[in-house]
């Protein structure tokens, strides 16, 4: 798996993502050297800047059934949450699982090249406050304690995450 | 009333405000531990130092807030520290907090000793007598802005968040409390040397929350500077007068600002508990007294570092416990005044 550069912070990375990404995706096999070479035109978050990990969140999450897994129970319990599940009225639960899973997989290290919406245009006109965004947080930090992944590999996702912020409230 | 009473009664106000925190639906909506716990002063952050961060679970669409107790005890000494204070918006915290330094009977008599050995060959047998511990109590208003920076979000930047504080205090016991031989009703901080029962400090401090990382743990690391006329945090009092007892004459002063810095981390073991240290140097500008060298003990005063370290348990967004080691260094007549620290926070 190949990562180039993806200086566009917050958030366009995620649109960019589909230009800058080699289109191998997913035929070349994983190998260790080129992931750590690559981690260095990678270099977004804290953690992935100081992270001593040899092996991908993706793979120490297990892959992308193990985050599909936590990502359809964080659903769930963001559509059951009445702090923000409104937000969510009309939208469609089976694609809102997909495309999270996508971006969880792609900032991750995995496989995967979100091509959807960009943070900001997904949110545009919903004035989305930070209790609202951190309410989102909870629900998956709970989502990833009941499908048993490690506490440090909770904190990892969080940290890959939590930069989205200015891109997804107040638009 | 007794002053264990009274000090009971304080203990009681973060409980109170737990019960209306949780019963008014008004919990904040950022995410668990960022408000911190209350440091001893007052300020949002760790044991000792003030973090960046703002108290309480308010966002920038929020108001927060937190009450805490706080209790050190030692040997001779016990510190005490209740008080109050708000977030407003995630921006600006203000905060009200009453200390106590509680002193044993036995550091009154070991100085008062120290004053009849040193004074009798020159004023005969004193005509007072001490008898009783004392207490200094100190009021501390406090305010602190966030200046820029966002500790916890900004996952993609180094820049922590940076905070401008403020500490107005005012020691309500500087002259008087404590009768010892010779001199009659006199307080502590004079006694030793200390120039004013007022101070105000300033101080910034830059704090990063690290998430993730190291072991896949959330570390915070924050560090302050802090421009004090303080004595031992202004429990004795604030700056340097030395009078000669016998004649009035000044011997020396010393009102300028001086640096005091500050380091503190704290790591998520796991997601309700948090271990942390903190390490805080004091300028000691009372040491090298002449008067108290009359007596034999010019650096009686004298001040060490301080640090402490601490766990700290978050189990809902409503109430926080502290267990702590602390050394605040060397108390008059006590070298090293290492101590449990037990502190309650209720916050919303």
């Amino acid at each position: 798996m190949k990562r180039f550069t993806l200086q566009q912070r917050p958030l366009p990375i995620l649109s960019l993502g589909s230009v800058l990404m080699l289109s191998a995706c997913g035929t070349v096999p994983s190998n260790e050297s080129t992931a750590e070479s690559n981690l260095k035109n990678y270099d977004r978050t804290l953690y992935e800047q100081l992270s001593t990990e040899d092996a991908s969140l993706y793979d120490r999450l297990g892959g992308y059934e193990a985050i599909e897994a936590f990502v359809i129970d964080g659903v769930d319990n963001l559509l059951a949450d009445e702090r923000i599940n409104f937000l969510f009225e009309g939208v469609d639960a089976n694609n809102l699982v997909f495309q999270l899973s996508e971006q969880i997989c792609d900032l991750a290290g995995g496989p995967c090249i979100y091509d959807g919406m960009s943070m900001e245009d997904a949110h545009f006109g919903l004035d989305i406050t930070e209790a609202q965004f951190n309410a989102l947080v909870e629900d998956f930090q709970q989502a990833m304690r009941d499908n048993d992944v490690p506490y440090g590999l909770e904190n990892q996702v969080v940290a890959l995450l939590a930069p989205m912020k200015p891109a997804i409230i107040n638009r | 009333m007794s002053l264990t009473r009274r000090w009971a009664e304080m203990a009681l106000i973060p409980f109170l405000m737990t019960v209306v925190f949780s019963s008014a639906h008004a919990q904040g909506g950022r995410l668990l531990a960022t408000g911190g716990v209350s440091q001893f002063e007052g300020a949002a952050g760790g044991g000792l130092e003030p973090w960046a961060l703002i108290t309480g679970y308010g966002t920038e669409d929020e108001i927060g807030g937190a009450a805490h107790y706080t209790t050190i005890h030692t040997d001779s000494y016990g510190l005490q520290s209740a008080g109050v204070k708000l977030g407003f918006f995630d921006r600006l915290e203000l905060s009200y907090t009453r200390q106590r330094l509680s002193v044993d009977e036995d550091v009154v008599e070991a100085t008062a000793g120290a004053l009849v050995s040193g004074l009798e060959p020159i004023l005969g047998a004193p005509t007072v007598q001490t008898v009783s511990g004392t207490a200094i109590d100190m009021d501390i208003f406090g305010a602190k802005l966030r200046l820029f920076g966002d500790a916890v979000y900004a996952q993609d930047s180094w820049a922590p968040q940076i905070s401008l504080g403020v500490q107005h205090k005012r020691n309500r016991d500087f002259g008087r409390g404590v009768t010892v031989p010779y001199l009659g009703d006199v307080g502590v901080p004079a006694l030793l040397g200390a120039a004013d029962a007022n101070g105000t400090d300033f101080y910034l401090t830059a704090t990063k929350v690290f998430l993730g990382v190291p072991f896949g743990r959330n570390l915070l690391l924050s560090t302050s500077v802090r421009a004090t006329k303080a004595n031992a945090f202004g429990l004795l009092g604030f700056g340097r007068e030395v009078i000669n007892p016998l004649d009035g004459t000044l011997l020396d002063a010393d009102d300028g600002y001086e640096y005091e810095w500050g380091f503190s981390a704290a790591m998520f073991l796991t997601p309700t508990v948090v271990l942390g240290g903190d390490y805080r140097t004091q300028s000691s500008r009372l040491e090298d007294q002449p008067v108290l060298g009359l007596l034999g003990a010019p650096d009686l005063a004298e001040e060490d570092n301080a640090y402490d370290v601490y766990l700290a348990w978050f189990p809902n967004k409503t109430l926080s416990f502290v267990a702590a080691y602390v050394d605040l260094g060397n108390l008059p007549f006590q070298a090293d005044s290492d101590a449990v620290y037990l502190s309650l926070q209720a916050s919303f």
